[in-house]
């Protein structure tokens, strides 16, 4: 299904302009980039000890768990001085695993490889990624080459002294070089996206500020419509004389609510706004967002926060039910407004969808319905919960939605 | 994994404490973040650049290992088109790198890999030179903000499963000789797309985490700015724009109450009070912060306040970057909504000196505006600017 195409489109636009979030997931890839490799090498490494016989391997693999921690360390380091240390530890270790590595593969039989196999390449690769999550591409590359240098470098050194013939391992330069290239793309790729940026934040939130003023001020021109001009129309053509009780009740009325303003703004509707309402809600705002994109308008009540609190499979039945009954809104009731009610009663929350569409009969057994009931009661019931539809021709439909509150 | 199914992440306590952070099911990180999309395409275009680059200089330096040439070739013309189509869906704001797209420019590029292994069939001297395994892991790790991790996961299996069968596949047909045991060829062949692939997956969740954090943090900061703006509202500027009236309305209904009766120049002063408040209220309801913006505003179904407020965040954005660009021929903005039975669009209309400088000056807001609006198109007539996009969605 799906349900989110361009949902969280919106104009909080400056997500990631620092690219803190891009820097901790890059970070994240790298420490698993780095640990497949480790781990593949490791394994070979664990498989060729009872081949040769050559228990020192133990000492070359610890070696590769340090270089595993270092790489992981300075990914993670939140200072460049500690990320240039850990990367020189990650490449001291690999130059002491490549040493013993390299001793026993010259002890085998021959024929013997060369610098560039496998069993130090992938190690390579691990090291080669510690400049991915550096915030600037200076420190980045800076990081990389380091890496290079100190690491793929003093690999070939290690491999010589030990009598294996040199050769320019050709994929971890290649990967050098791609690591660069990608990291330029991202860091261009982010300042491109930064221009502009400010700008649009700052419009969106003058466009907030103005639509919230024009809501607060929508609200008070409808109160003095009907309140304070009503009064004073009235007051207008009342003859001179004693007022009546229910116009000076009227006054009293007008004199409290302009002595404080908040009542009238406290009204239903002046406050909503689904999008800040349901922003800590995702799995609703995203029915919600779904809906509007069909040309729905949904208002949504109650308790909606307690849906956060359902478990992740509750969750994702309660959310394609609430689709499934949102898209036969769209398609047969002939009116665009839904209304989404949510209702905690612990251990249960339930759900009422409802319009004031063309309705139809619950009894009868057109292909609509009877997917409407079937889709939604079988997603419902799967996890413990019950649907009940309430709808009449002409009277609209409410679909009653129950599923158990409590996490499991 | 899907976001659902996810562990939850703690958030920094500014961020509230303890909170249980888990996107929307389904979402990417661009559709969270769109203008991340920029920087997304620049990193595709690398990584395709490099994958082809690395294809054809591995192809040319194991030209000895090559059994078939059709294949060979046929692999490299199917890893192109796959990176081609990607890049083009990327590239392209009304198709995107859908699910379906994605997974047929993958499909390419797994048949390349399929194909590029079958070229040395039986001739393979070492698996590692087979570039197939690389380029798959690479067409991963590009997609991760384009599609979820959990269906990075499953692409991930698939190349970890191709690329394990195909060096068995070797070890039988070119290995066989070879001293090296059956799980070290598949071990050394598998890791680098499960390398990538795993990156790739973790790069997409993380991303994804990061960014709803912070939206999170700017919805309540939006929250904690509505408020400020209420509390201003009530005890400062009492009423917004109508509230000055109150000065003039309340000691004339208190006078009124305390007397408890009405003279007749009570009554003239009630009638010019209700006739100035009448005016006020309608001047309110007219006003239109998009109009305010725009030098003409032509919106006779009177869509406008009925956008979407980030879709009218976005109009106004554009509109204003117009209004402040040197290019631009003052008076020269109209902003134009259109209803109709079944669908809804908006124009910008805009004159510059320099029609390609004014362009170029709003392209980012032009950018913004495909990102917000599914269908939205630019073009220039002459000295004049025109761009026009769907509305979609109401408030």
């Amino acid at each position: 299904m799906t349900l989110l195409k361009g949902a969280w489109v919106t104009l909080q636009i400056a997500a990631d302009v620092e690219g803190v979030a891009t820097s901790h997931a890059l970070a994240r890839a790298g420490t698993w980039l780095a640990c497949v490799f480790l781990a593949a090498t490791f394994l070979i490494d664990f498989l060729f000890i009872p081949v040769t016989g050559q228990t020192d391997i133990v000492l070359a693999l610890a070696g590769l768990v340090v270089v595993g921690v270092a790489v992981v360390l300075a990914l993670r380091a939140r200072t460049f001085v500690r990320a240039v240390l850990f990367t020189l530890v990650a490449c001291a270790a690999l130059s002491g695993y490549t040493v013993i590595v390299t001793a026993v593969t010259m002890r085998g039989p021959g024929p013997f490889p060369s610098s560039d196999y496998v069993l130090l390449s992938m190690p390579e690769f691990a090291v080669l990624v510690v400049g991915i999550s550096a915030r600037s591409l200076g420190k980045g590359l800076a990081l990389g080459t380091l890496a290079l240098v100190a690491g793929p470098g003093l690999v070939q050194l290690a491999a010589f002294s030990q009598g294996m013939s040199l050769a320019v391992d050709v994929p971890v330069v290649a990967s050098y070089i791609a690591l660069a290239l990608l990291m330029s793309a991202l860091w261009f790729g982010r300042r491109e996206a930064a221009r502009g940026t400010a700008m649009m934040a700052e419009v969106a939130l003058a466009e907030e500020r103005d639509v919230a003023l024009g809501r607060f001020d929508a609200r008070a021109a409808t109160w003095l419509n009907d309140t304070v001009l009503v009064d004073l129309r009235a007051l207008a053509s009342t003859d001179p004389g004693p007022l009546g009780a229910e116009l000076l009740q009227s006054i009293d009325r007008d004199l409290a609510n302009f002595a404080d303003v908040r009542l009238v703004l406290d009204e239903p509707g002046v406050n909503d706004s689904t999008t800040r309402k349901l922003a800590s809600v995702p799995s609703l705002l995203g029915v919600v967002r779904d809906a509007e994109g069909k040309g729905l308008h949904i208002r949504v009540t109650g308790d909606v926060e307690a849906v956060n609190d359902l478990n992740a499979a509750v969750t994702r039945n309660l959310e394609r039910a609430l689709v499934e009954c949102l898209d036969n809104v769209s398609q047969h009731s002939g009116v665009r407004d839904a209304e989404i009610a949510v209702m905690s009663s612990p251990p249960e929350l339930s759900v009422m969808v409802s319009d004031a569409g063309v309705g139809f009969d619950v009894n009868a057994t057109g292909d609509d319905t009877v997917g409407l009931r079937m889709t939604v009661v079988e997603t419902i019931v799967e996890v413990g919960g019950s649907v009940q539809i309430w709808s009449r021709p002409g009277a609209g439909t409410a679909i009653f939605v129950t599923v158990p509150a409590a996490a499991s | 994994m899907s976001a659902s199914d996810a562990r939850p992440l703690e958030v920094p306590r500014h961020l509230g404490g303890a909170r249980v952070v888990r996107p929307p099911r389904g979402l990417t990180a661009l559709e969270l973040d769109p203008l991340a999309s920029i920087s997304a395409r620049g990193f595709l275009v690398v990584v395709a650049v490099v994958a082809i680059i690395c294809a054809v200089c591995l192809t040319i330096v194991t030209v000895p290992q090559i059994a078939s040439w059709p294949l060979a070739i046929a692999a490299l013309v199917a890893l192109v088109a796959g990176f081609a189509l990607f890049v083009r869906s990327a590239y392209r704001f009304d198709l995107g790198v859908t699910s379906d797209r994605f997974a047929t420019a993958y499909a390419l590029i797994a048949v390349a890999t399929v194909l590029n292994s079958l070229s040395c069939f039986g001739t393979n001297l070492v698996v590692r030179d087979d570039w197939g395994l690389i380029t798959i892991g690479l067409a991963l790790m590009a997609a991760a903000p384009f599609r979820t991790s959990a269906e990075l996961g499953t692409y991930t299996t698939i190349a970890a499963v191709l690329a394990g069968v195909l060096a068995t596949l070797h070890d039988f047909t070119s290995f066989s000789a070879s001293p090296i045991p059956l799980p070290i060829v598949v071990l050394v062949a598998v890791a680098p797309p499960l390398a990538l692939g795993l990156g790739s997956m973790a790069y997409a969740r993380r991303l994804l985490h990061g960014i709803y954090a912070e939206r999170l943090e700017q919805a309540e900061s939006r929250e904690r700015d509505f408020e400020a703006l209420r509390s201003a509202y009530i005890d400062h500027d009492v009423l917004g724009s109508i509230g000055s009236l109150r000065e003039e309305i309340v000691p004339f209904l208190a006078r009124v109450r305390q007397a408890g009766a009405l003279t007749v120049d009570d009554r003239v002063r009630a009638a010019e009070l209700a006739h100035t408040l009448q005016h006020a209220v309608a001047r309110g309801q007219q006003s239109d912060s998009l109009g305010d913006h725009a030098d003409v505003l032509i919106d006779e179904s009177g869509l406008s306040p009925r956008l979407h407020e980030d879709d009218r965040a976005t109009v106004r954005a554009l509109v204003s970057a117009l209004a402040t660009s040197p290019h631009i021929v003052p008076g020269s903005i109209i902003l134009e909504l259109i209803e109709g039975d079944d669908d809804r669009f908006g124009m910008v209309r805009s004159a510059g000196d320099d029609v390609r400088a004014l362009r170029s000056d709003v392209l980012p807001f032009i950018r913004m505006t495909r990102l917000m609006f599914r269908t939205a198109t630019e073009q220039v007539h002459g000295d004049e600017l025109l761009i026009q996009f769907d509305i979609n969605r109401l408030a």
